[in-house]
């Protein structure tokens, strides 16, 4: 029953039907879900319904059945190859594949003209194999392998994607300049895991690491945004050692099957508020979100005192400077500046700005802006699947290297000895290109022709 | 030594345009006697060209594929370079000029048109992964172009076979079943240079913003592309499409080709500001 199950699945699964339409139906469907996805052309609910077009389980089934069919496909090709690779090429196929021939007389010894087509296919640097009367000439022979060598690269790939779909996590770490966090959940603001990837690590996937941000090294054009940031940090691993890198934005740090990205940056003003017995209510660096927005405008957060009814909002000026009202004058730190609003439910008990170093008092607390740093989010990910993806790449250019440069040609010389003449028939196979190798084989035999007619035939 | 880029710029535009009114020449009246000059003109036509090219790497720090000045004028010298190479391999190739030169002439007409200006390297595009993407578009598009131009080819030779007027030029260029197969070859070789950019950009991507695919337009419709250059593969395999089907599949295909490079931009505004696609 097994038996014939497997049958049955194994015979649809290596169609190559299946393959076209499946293609051709993926096709259709990506047209229409980027049609679809265009701005106006579905709005409302259905745009939810569109986000979640690709992550679909009918469209991961799609993908699922036309793996399985390039697998069943690919595993069927090497069947067929192998055993054509095990015997030889038949008298028939020799006399009925596409073929020319000439005659030469037979007035010289048959060692002869063997020796001179031996000296013919020496000459085009071509090595041969001489039975039952034939020489046979296999070129590129390795270039029957290259669809299934780009398949393969394919399969590869596939599965790296899939691993990291399954057991893959990826979260994102602020962290302040001089800050060290551990590789925990606690220590990620956004944290995605894979449903396997629990499963998949014994221990739980963390602790593999200790973070801790040096410093943010940024690259300020002469206007706007910069756009080239770096942080310089120091890797503590769990078996004791320790690493210095820099993440850039296009050089993630990679160890032991973890990423770090660089993501966004931004201004981290130190606050200090003590209460009027000089107990420190927050001594703390915020970190706030400057990364995204234009220059000219000031960089806001707002939080409440902690142990207090108080709020505080602060907005952050990295170039203060007055004109109608406060501004930054530029991206760059040159005259860092804090404005700071205390508020007690509706009531504003004061405002005012702090340069670096001050204090202000109000009521019966001191609010400080003592020191300024940077922060910088860094994505880590652990993707079990990367070094699968790189070496289906790798199979893929060895794919296309082969594909171009290896075609398969199978070609036979065949002597069939009369008594006043030996008959020269010029034949063979080719599975691509079958046109073009007829005019080869043609030419070859105008060539071959006048080589042996010519001097002593 | 913009200057200069530019005049060299010019100068090949108007040797290419000199080359396609050759080609086109030869076509129209079955002239084959132009083909030859024509060829030549290609040529010289390619030594400024290389030149400019080369003027604008050193001057921008970059490989010329940021901007649509640089990347039509990069598109335009691999398309001339890859047909006058395979002329060397094999003369047959000649008559692919009438397809190949006009073409070029066109993308770097639209080079020339556009603005020259340098725009900095973006710190995400700092990456030999970028160097292996771009490669690979090239190639892939190049082949892929010479797979319509092969197919356009059959066609009108098989026009012309059916009116009983091969003569001259038509005589000169490959039968139909080698046309048919060089197309096919073409498209074979671009289908796997296209497969690898994808997965170039797709670990640049991961590398760069640490995922390897985000469904965005660009990325939509490169892999449509691909798919249906795989369709056409599977299509031939299978269900036998050779000759003139595959011929007008080759059209078919270059047309959802040229509007994922082209036409994707103007209809879905801002997406993926990628490599050349910044105006």
């Amino acid at each position: 029953m097994v038996k014939i199950l497997w049958s049955k699945l194994w015979t649809i699964f290596i169609s190559k039907k299946l393959a076209a339409v499946t293609i051709i139906a993926l096709t259709a469907i990506l047209i229409i879900g980027a049609i679809l996805s265009k701005p106006g052309i579905i709005t409302g609910q259905q745009t939810g319904l569109l986000d979640r077009f690709y992550l679909s389980g009918w469209f991961t089934m799609l993908i699922v059945i036309l793996f399985l069919n390039t697998l069943a496909c690919t595993v069927q090709q090497v069947k067929i190859l192998t055993k054509t690779n095990s015997g030889t090429l038949d008298q028939d196929t020799l006399l009925t594949a596409s073929k020319n021939s000439f005659l030469v007389s037979n007035h010289h010894e048959e060692g002869k003209l063997k020796r001179l087509i031996s000296g013919f296919l020496a000459g085009k640097d071509w090595s041969y194999r001489y039975q039952d009367n034939a020489y046979r000439i296999d070129k590129n022979k390795w270039g029957k392998y290259s669809s299934i060598v780009f398949h393969i690269s394919l399969l590869i790939m596939l599965v790296g994607f899939a691993v990291d779909a399954l057991v893959s996590m990826d979260g994102t770490m602020v962290i302040t300049e001089g800050q060290t966090i551990m590789d925990e959940p606690a220590g990620y603001i956004y944290l995605r895991e894979a449903p396997l990837y629990g499963p998949f690590y014994k221990d739980a996937g963390y602790g593999k690491f200790a973070l801790t941000l040096q410093a943010l090294e940024i690259k300020y054009p002469p206007q706007g945004v910069p756009d080239d940031y770096s942080s310089k940090i120091t890797l503590s691993t769990a078996g004791g050692v320790t690493r210095e890198s820099l993440v850039t934005k296009s050089q993630p740090v990679n160890f032991g099957g973890v990423s770090l990205h660089q993501e966004f940056y931004g201004y981290a003003p130190a606050v200090v508020i003590k209460d009027k017995t000089g107990k420190v209510l927050l001594e703390s660096y915020v970190n706030i979100s400057t990364s995204a927005h234009p220059a000219s405008h000031a960089y806001q957060d707002s939080f409440a005192v902690p142990g207090t009814d108080l709020k505080l909002w602060l907005a952050f000026f990295p170039d203060l400077k007055k004109k109608a009202g406060y501004i930054t004058g530029s991206y760059q730190p040159v005259n860092p500046g804090l404005q700071i609003r205390i508020t007690r439910g509706k009531q504003v008990l004061h405002s005012g700005y702090a340069a670096i170093g001050e204090t202000i008092e109000f009521d019966d607390y001191q609010v400080s802006f003592p020191d300024l740093r940077r922060w910088s989010a860094i994505k880590i990910s652990k993707d079990p699947g990367l070094p699968l993806v790189y070496t289906g790449f790798w199979l893929a250019v060895a794919g296309l290297i082969m594909i171009y440069l290896l075609i398969p040609q199978k070609i036979y010389i065949y002597l069939q000895y009369e008594r006043d003449y030996t008959k020269v028939i010029i034949g063979g196979t080719s599975r691509r290109y079958p046109q073009r190798f007829r005019e080869l084989i043609a030419e070859l035999t105008g060539e071959l022709e006048v080589f042996l007619t010519k001097g002593e035939f | 030594m913009l200057k200069l880029e530019v005049i060299l710029f010019w100068v090949a535009v108007g040797l290419y345009a000199g080359s396609t009114l050759l080609y086109l020449y030869s076509l129209v009246y079955g002239r084959d006697k132009y083909l030859r000059p024509a060829t030549r003109v290609a040529l010289s036509g390619i030594v400024p060209h290389s030149a400019a090219l080369i003027i604008r790497w050193v001057r921008a720090g970059h490989g010329p594929y940021l901007t649509y000045y640089e990347s039509f004028g990069a598109f335009s010298w691999f398309a001339v370079a890859f047909f006058l190479y395979l002329q060397y391999r094999n003369l047959k190739f000649r008559s692919l000029g009438i397809v190949v030169m006009p073409l070029s002439f066109i993308m770097i007409g639209l080079a020339v048109l556009s603005s020259p200006d340098i725009l900095p390297l973006p710190a995400t595009f700092a990456t030999y992964w970028l160097i292996v993407h771009v490669i690979f578009a090239m190639i892939g598009y190049g082949a892929t172009v010479l797979a319509t131009a092969f197919g356009i080819l059959y066609l009108l030779k098989q026009r012309k076979q059916q009116q009983g007027q091969e003569g001259g030029f038509w005589q000169r260029i490959p039968g139909l079943g080698s046309l048919d197969e060089l197309s096919y070859q073409n498209l074979a070789f671009g289908f796997i240079a296209l497969t690898i950019m994808i997965i170039a950009g797709a670990i640049w991507a991961k590398r760069s913003w640490g995922r390897y695919w985000g469904w965005d337009p660009i990325e939509t419709w490169s892999l449509i592309s691909w798919l249906v250059y795989g369709s056409y593969l599977h299509l031939r395999i299978t269900y036998r499409w050779k000759g003139t089907r595959a011929a007008w599949f080759t059209i078919f295909a270059l047309v959802v080709l040229v509007f994922h490079l082209f036409g994707l931009n103007l209809v879905y505004q801002g997406s993926h500001a990628g490599v050349w696609l910044i105006k």
